[in-house]
């Protein structure tokens, strides 16, 4: 396991180097003066012409562009992304403060959509092509297809505004309130869940059909096992190894839609302040969650790998 | 020369044979023609938006603002007058240009990078594979993000962002089908013959990839079309005053407790559309799929 780790740990190093770098190009791509990606607007208008070029030399803006990308990696590694143009507070500071409010989100929507997509998926394999099917199947490709920003309307427009039983947006953290913290994250989590919970049903349903015929199920079956610990002990192990792959790139949708969710939710989280960052021209900010969820996305893969080792040996030796 | 005019010949019709059995197949498909029917209804709004519109999508109309639906109004209007189904009629122009544009985009780049990747190997190959590890450590809507804070909104950078976002899906998918094709006794037999790799990888490879990437290619549509309206919704896509769905739900949001219509007829146009395009992609996926062949009789 030790050398799986390794392997898998070193081959994501040229990964890592080229988000690094396609995320500094990113910067350097923005129209207009990088300077004026570090400085106030406002402050960059008082300067002279003389002032701004020792700025840009200050900045080490006028090294060769390789030695300016050396130098932002080095800085990246120390855990400097730069500052924020708008507060002039550090972007990771800013990053981290938001962090638990996506968390949050994306916790609650990942428990939601793999309660429901899970057991849809094994229900629809244990009963092909019966009625239980056909209706997990549908509810399966409305979630797959269902746009975040109509659902979140439609959600807000049923419990919120006529129903009265939810709060149109807003957030409480959950160690402050637990229940009140619930009422505000359910719809937006909801909004974030379904796509994942369609495609986890779709994958556990197919995944699930084929164990379910494969011999080591019969002998099972033959031995006098019950059904339910054939099902859950044997068949929904190997199944689960798909499942986990697709959750794994699923939860790019849910770090993505979580830029949208948190706007129609109004909740301060990592994807709201990167929006709210792109209409205030504030680069540094945008650069550094684009950075941020990029790294986060390829940590949460790599651990999806090791767990899919974990549960499959046949992994960690090939 | 004549030789390899007969192996063209012996190995590019059976893809063509298969193109066309698919689309056969694809008609006796009951999930794809309720997703042929829903798409082409979208299709044929786009086309002949002016003839089906009853009102100019951009005329303001302040003395009828905000009018629930009604046999003048079927889906009311919104804050400016304006009424809310031409202009939900007019937006499937964007929303069905900005599907099949960046899956273009992304199946013809993706294509090459990944024919030439999985024909050529070596470093070249290598290379490629890392950017696209690299491009794929992105969530789509992040990339996009990125893409739109360099170039700016607008429905072009939109159309090109998604359509570059899903390059590295296609060159993944090409590269991987061309690594199992290229070491096959047709090809093998064809370079013996003398024949150029431009021509083996144009003539004998790509033709039977062709049907994969069509495949691919119908269920990337619906994902383009959302990746659009989520840019549209905020503020990155399409700009006023030309209507789309993503910025229609935008503004309609806006006013969601006094004129639900407003967002609610053009969200309900987006989820319908990618219904019919995820509908019609399955069953493509399935034909294709030989294993399911047997189950779909």
């Amino acid at each position: 396991m030790n050398r799986y780790l390794l392997t898998r740990l070193l081959s994501m190093i040229p990964v890592v180097l080229l988000v690094t770098l396609f995320v500094f190009v990113m910067g350097r791509l923005i129209p207009g003066d990088p300077l004026l990606q570090l400085i106030p607007p406002e402050e960059a208008r008082t300067l002279t012409a003389d002032q701004l070029q020792r700025m840009r030399q200050a900045y080490g803006l006028d090294d060769p562009i390789a030695v300016q990308y050396a130098n932002w990696f080095v800085g990246l590694v120390q855990g400097d992304l730069g500052n924020s143009i708008r507060t002039q507070q550090p972007v990771g500071h800013l990053i981290i403060q938001r962090l638990p409010v996506t968390g949050q989100l994306a916790l609650l929507s990942m428990m939601i959509s793999l309660s429901i997509g899970i057991p849809l998926g094994v229900l629809a394999a244990l009963r092909p092509r019966t009625t239980t099917d056909s209706i997990a199947s549908i509810t399966a490709l409305i979630g797959v297809s269902m746009p975040n920003i109509f659902l979140a309307t439609a959600l807000i427009f049923i419990f919120a505004y006529t129903l009265r039983l939810m709060p149109s947006g807003g957030f409480v953290p959950f160690a402050s309130a637990p229940l009140e913290s619930l009422k505000y994250t359910l719809m937006p989590a909801l909004t974030l869940g379904t796509g994942l919970m369609g495609s986890v049903m779709r994958i556990t349903r197919t995944s699930m059909i084929e164990v379910l015929n494969l011999d080591y199920i019969a002998t099972a079956r033959a031995k006098g096992l019950g059904e339910r610990r054939v099902i859950f002990r044997h068949a929904l192990k190997n199944a689960f190894i798909p499942v986990l792959t697709v959750i794994g790139l699923q939860i790019g949708g849910i770090l993505g839609g979580s830029f949208i969710v948190e706007q129609i939710f109004a909740i301060p989280g990592v994807g709201r302040l990167a929006v709210n960052s792109i209409f205030a021209r504030d680069y540094p900010m945008v650069q550094g969650v684009v950075l941020f969820i990029a790294l986060v996305y390829l940590a949460v893969n790599l651990i999806v790998d090791l767990v899919y080792a974990a549960l499959d040996p046949r992994i960690r030796y090939s | 020369m004549s030789t390899n005019l007969s192996t063209d010949t012996a190995t590019t019709a059976p893809s063509q044979r298969a193109n066309r059995t698919l689309l056969r197949r694809l008609i006796k498909h009951p999930q794809g023609v309720i997703g042929m029917t829903i798409l082409s209804l979208v299709v044929f709004a786009a086309l002949f938006a002016p003839l089906i519109a009853p009102h100019d999508p951009t005329v303001l109309n302040m003395s009828v603002r905000m009018q629930p639906p009604s046999t003048e109004h079927v889906f009311g209007t919104d804050h400016l007058g304006r009424d809310v189904f031409s202009r939900v009629v007019y937006g499937s122009r964007v929303s069905i240009l900005a599907g099949f544009v960046a899956t273009t985009i992304a199946a013809v780049f993706g294509t090459m990078f990944g024919l030439l990747a999985g024909y050529l190997e070596g470093r070249f190959d290598h290379v490629i594979m890392r950017v696209t590890d690299a491009l794929l450590a992105f969530p789509e809507l992040v990339l996009l993000i990125a893409f739109a804070t360099i170039f700016g909104p607008g429905l072009t950078m939109a159309m090109v962002a998604i359509g570059i976002a899903g390059i590295p899906v296609f060159t993944r998918l090409v590269r991987g089908q061309v690594l199992s094709i290229r070491g096959r006794e047709y090809v093998e037999a064809t370079r013996s013959l003398g024949s150029s790799h431009v021509r083996i990888a144009s003539l004998h490879v790509l033709p039977n990839v062709l049907p994969a990437i069509i495949v691919w290619s119908s269920l990337l549509v619906g994902g383009a079309i959302l990746a659009e309206a989520g840019l549209s919704f905020l503020g990155l896509g399409v700009q006023p005053p030309t209507p789309s769905w993503g910025s229609m739900v935008n503004q309609g949001n806006q006013y969601l407790r006094l004129a639900p219509w407003m967002s609610l007829f053009p969200g309900a146009a987006i989820f319908f559309t990618v219904l019919g395009a995820n509908l019609m992609g399955d069953a493509m996926r399935d034909l294709g799929d030989p294993r399911m062949r047997g189950r779909l009789k």
